[in-house]
């Protein structure tokens, strides 16, 4: 086929156009995921000066089903939680430094997001997270069932045992086991933090003394998704403060 | 600087493997660590090498600048550096940047208390590379047998290193690689197009729920492989794509498995030989297919 | 003390099986009625198969599927006289062709081709009906058509190989045989015969997304992994609410390379690296031999590649 002039030709028109094509694309996808997070802000919790190249895109609104009303994003509601971090170095990009444990005031690895403290509901509006025991219909079909097992700690503790597993009904998926501590009360343990051994369930994320300050839940039954959030960074902070070897490199 | 909205609360101290704290901090949006400065030392080195190989080859066209390994005559020595040597160190520089930014990923999964699949993952990759410069290389007992760095001059070697097979399409590994290479394609379409078809429905419409998606799958083609499965199954395809691949071009080169001049073509004659019990039957057999269309 | 995981299920619950979301309460009666307990598959992902839906467009896609399945296997048969001795032996070098260049673009005798060409008229209808399918599903479902709108990306690439590249070129005689090494061989003979398809600018974008979608859905499956023990695997929920799973794996990124995708938009770039496979491969199938007889001169012509053969230590090199 003959070129349009000197050597351009379709194939190569069709290689700018694609080009063309996919920088508008890229441009489009970097937008897209600034959804989240925008716009920024710096070490002092002020607006950053510089926002980057890119411009926000205009909300989009999600309608949530069950009566949850609707999300825009992007949004400016911004973190609420009064963190409790103070600035050693002013230095831009020094690490800011908790001021007590960052484990019960839901820092670093132990930080959790303001959810919205509700369960997470189900294609029929019904609480998706239930204990199996308050389910009907429901067994073990495969692998080790952990009820009744000792829970045991990365020191090495037994801290208690294993009552229940809380299930997420309609993916019928185990999310949490629920086990009771030597005092009587219950805490809820997400399920890919537990290794479940053939007599015990082993919990490397936390050692003995951290399971009394798990995060509990105001019903019995039921978690909503800002208790999922805190129980869940609770423990995976664990994998960063439980000790000091964790934190600390040793060179 | 620049942080997002949310990002203030995870900005702490903690979880580096070497160098404490002396070491951790960012620049802008980059986590720095330790291996951090390792990453930025080797791939700065490296890329420097890499025009000043450009520089003795007299081109500065990003398409044609090819840092060549030794001639194979050098076997697996050190090469002079204007003969395959700067390929050498270039490679060393790579494996440093590489494994440091995997160990930069574990400080960052340290820091914020995620798990390890990340950097597992990118080793993975790391292995396919060093399977196709180093294991091979050495395997065969020369340098040159590994591909050059240059755009379409690497495309160059993977033409000829399949030629030498006669046809590297015939290759059973290659077929396994290039099966989870389109299946991991296939899944991450439809992955993507689930999560974006119940997020985003109908116009006028609510977002929809696991629940959804569940009984789109289960109605489209009678399974569903749930909101957790999906990832599994994604990150198990894609490392096989990439596992397959090092060992389809493992198996082809080594003088004890399959010297290169062996062809992957009638490696597949064990198949008839198997099935025909004389040798009379067997090349009336080989004479039959040889016989066909679209067997050449 | 090891850590779990989280690659296979460690215990697997099983209740009253899910029949699927039918709001408007008519989807129920186009679906099987039973489903079964897979323990193998639910160590990995959901243990239910089933129920699936029937209707018009699967059924008819099903069938059509199956004509030219058997037309395939009947054309091999014919190929070795009937001899199933013979068809077990060669199995694989067996093919249902295309036809003979000689007859262009006419529908050609049925022994040369013509049975080719009806089987491969079943396996187009076949297609078409199953993409038509996953379009009704989503708008029954009341869900946005992207996974539809994926399938027609692919398909793009089945009709550019086999329908739109052979009229253009003006030969039937294009088309792909059916048949495992001769469908190999048609491949490595396309390059051959067109100046070594790695010089094709969109076969090497093909690369690159093909690549890139591997890549991608490691990144992105080891990142909802790593984020599971904080419910990163609850995707939907936590775009529509925040969570610190998806916090923490947008700062993974953010540190590690500098940018980052939110939980809604790692999904657009996964699907449009996905899809822009077949989008670029067929256009890239759509110009050779029509546009571009030699691509490796292209490449010299436009100065991306140099007319010095590359210099490949002399025993790589077979027979030259």
């Amino acid at each position: 086929m003959e070129p349009f002039f000197s050597n351009f030709d379709i194939a190569q028109l069709s290689l700018y156009l694609f080009w063309a094509f996919f920088i508008g694309l890229v441009i489009y996808l970097q937008k897209e995921n600034m959804r989240e997070g925008y716009p920024l802000e710096n070490e002092q919790s002020n607006t950053a000066h510089n926002q980057g190249m890119y411009p926000l895109p205009s909300p989009k609104t999600f309608k949530l089903m069950h009566g949850r009303g609707e999300v825009s994003v992007p949004n400016d509601k911004g973190e609420t939680r009064k963190l409790k971090l103070e600035i050693k170095n002013v230095a831009n990009g020094s690490p800011l430094y908790p001021t007590g444990d960052p484990m019960d005031d839901g820092l670093g690895a132990a930080a959790w997001a303001e959810r919205r403290d509700v369960p997470e509901l189900d294609g029929h509006g019904n609480p998706k997270i239930r204990p199996m025991s308050s389910l009907k219909g429901y067994e073990v079909s495969a692998g080790k069932d952990p009820r009744g097992m000792d829970v045991v700690s990365a020191d090495k503790v037994t801290v208690g045992k294993v009552t229940d597993m809380w299930i997420d009904v309609p993916e019928q998926l185990v999310r949490y086991l629920e086990l009771e501590l030597k005092d009587g009360t219950k805490r809820l343990l997400p399920m890919p933090l537990s290794k479940i051994n053939s007599k015990s369930v082993d919990v490397h994320s936390l050692y003995g003394k951290h399971f009394k300050k798990v995060p509990t839940t105001k019903k019995s039954k039921e978690v909503t998704m800002l208790e999922e959030e805190k129980v869940s960074a609770y423990y995976t902070g664990g994998k960063l403060y439980a000790s000091y070897d964790r934190l600390v490199s040793p060179v | 600087m620049a942080l997002l909205s949310f990002e203030r609360k995870y900005r702490v101290p903690g979880g580096t493997l070497i160098g404490r704290d002396l070491f951790d901090f960012w620049v802008g949006p980059f986590y720095i660590g330790f291996f951090g400065l390792m990453t930025i030392f080797f791939a700065s080195l490296g890329t420097l090498l890499i025009l000043w190989g450009a520089a003795l080859q007299g081109t500065w066209n990003p398409f044609l600048i090819s840092i060549n390994p030794p001639a194979l005559e050098y076997g697996l020595q050190f090469a002079p550096l204007r003969d395959g040597g700067l390929w050498q160190i270039i490679t060393i520089c790579a494996h440093g940047a590489f494994i440091a930014w995997l160990l930069r990923e574990v400080e960052i999964c340290r820091k914020l208390g995620i798990g390890y699949h990340i950097p597992i993952a990118f080793g993975v990759a790391i292995f396919a590379y060093t399977s196709l410069v180093v294991i091979r290389p050495v395997l065969m007992g020369a340098w040159g047998h590994a591909f050059p760095y240059g755009i379409f001059s690497h495309l160059d070697w993977v033409s000829y290193t399949g030629y030498a097979y006669i046809n590297f399409h015939f290759n059973p590994a290659h077929w396994v690689a290039i099966t989870f290479f389109f299946t991991t394609t296939l899944a991450l379409s439809l992955h993507g197009g689930l999560i974006l078809s119940a997020a985003n429905p109908e116009s006028g419409k609510e977002s929809k729920t696991p629940d959804h998606e569940d009984t789109y799958f289960r109605d489209f083609i009678g399974y569903s492989i749930g909101t957790l499965g999906i990832h599994r199954i994604g990150l198990l395809l894609a490392l096989n794509a990439g596992f397959w691949s090092a060992v389809c071009i493992l198996i082809s080169g080594p003088a004890w498995i399959f010297p290169e001049g062996s062809s992957w073509v009638e490696w597949w004659n064990w198949w008839p030989r198997l099935t025909t019990f004389s040798d009379a039957q067997y090349q009336e057999t080989m004479t039959f297919i040889n016989s066909l269309e679209w067997t050449q | 003390m090891a850590e779990y995981q989280n690659i296979f299920t460690q215990v697997q619950v099983k209740g009253p099986p899910e029949m699927g979301m039918d709001e408007d309460g008519n989807l129920s009666s186009e679906r099987t009625k039973s489903t079964r307990n897979n323990t193998w598959l639910g160590y990995i992902g959901n243990a239910q198969l089933g129920p699936i839906h029937l209707g018009m467009f699967g059924v008819v896609s099903i069938y059509l599927f199956f004509v030219w399945f058997f037309l395939v296997g009947f054309g091999m048969l014919q190929q070795v006289n009937f001899d199933f001795a013979l068809f077990i032996r060669t199995l694989f070098w067996l093919s249902l062709n295309p036809p003979p260049e000689e007859y262009g673009l006419s529908f050609p005798p049925i022994n040369d081709g013509g049975l080719y060409m009806i089987a491969s008229f079943c396996l187009l209808l076949s297609v078409l009906s199953w993409w038509i399918r996953s379009y009704l599903r989503a708008q029954e479902l009341g869900m946005g058509k992207h996974i539809c709108w994926a399938f027609a990306a692919a398909i793009w690439l089945f009709l550019v190989i086999g329908l739109f590249r052979p009229i253009a070129m003006g030969s039937w005689s294009e088309m792909v045989p059916y048949g495992i090494f001769p469908h190999l061989i048609w491949t490595n003979n396309l390059s051959i015969a067109w100046g070594n398809l790695f010089y094709n600018p969109f076969h090497a974008l093909c690369i690159v997304f093909l690549y890139g979608s591997a890549l991608l859905f490691a990144m992105h499956g080891a990142t909802i992994l790593a984020t599971s023990r904080l419910g990163g695997d609850r995707e939907l929920e936590q775009i529509y609410d925040r969570g610190t799973a998806s916090e923490r794996a947008a700062l993974f990124w953010r540190w590690t390379m500098g940018f980052n995708a939110s939980m809604e938009g790692i999904h657009r770039w996964a699907w449009w690296f996905a899809v822009l496979v077949p989008i670029t491969g067929g256009i890239g199938i759509l110009l050779t031999g029509t546009v571009v007889d030699d691509w490796r001169y292209w490449a010299i012509e436009r100065g991306f590649a140099t007319e010095i053969e590359y210099s490949v230590p002399e025993s790589t090199l077979l027979g030259e």
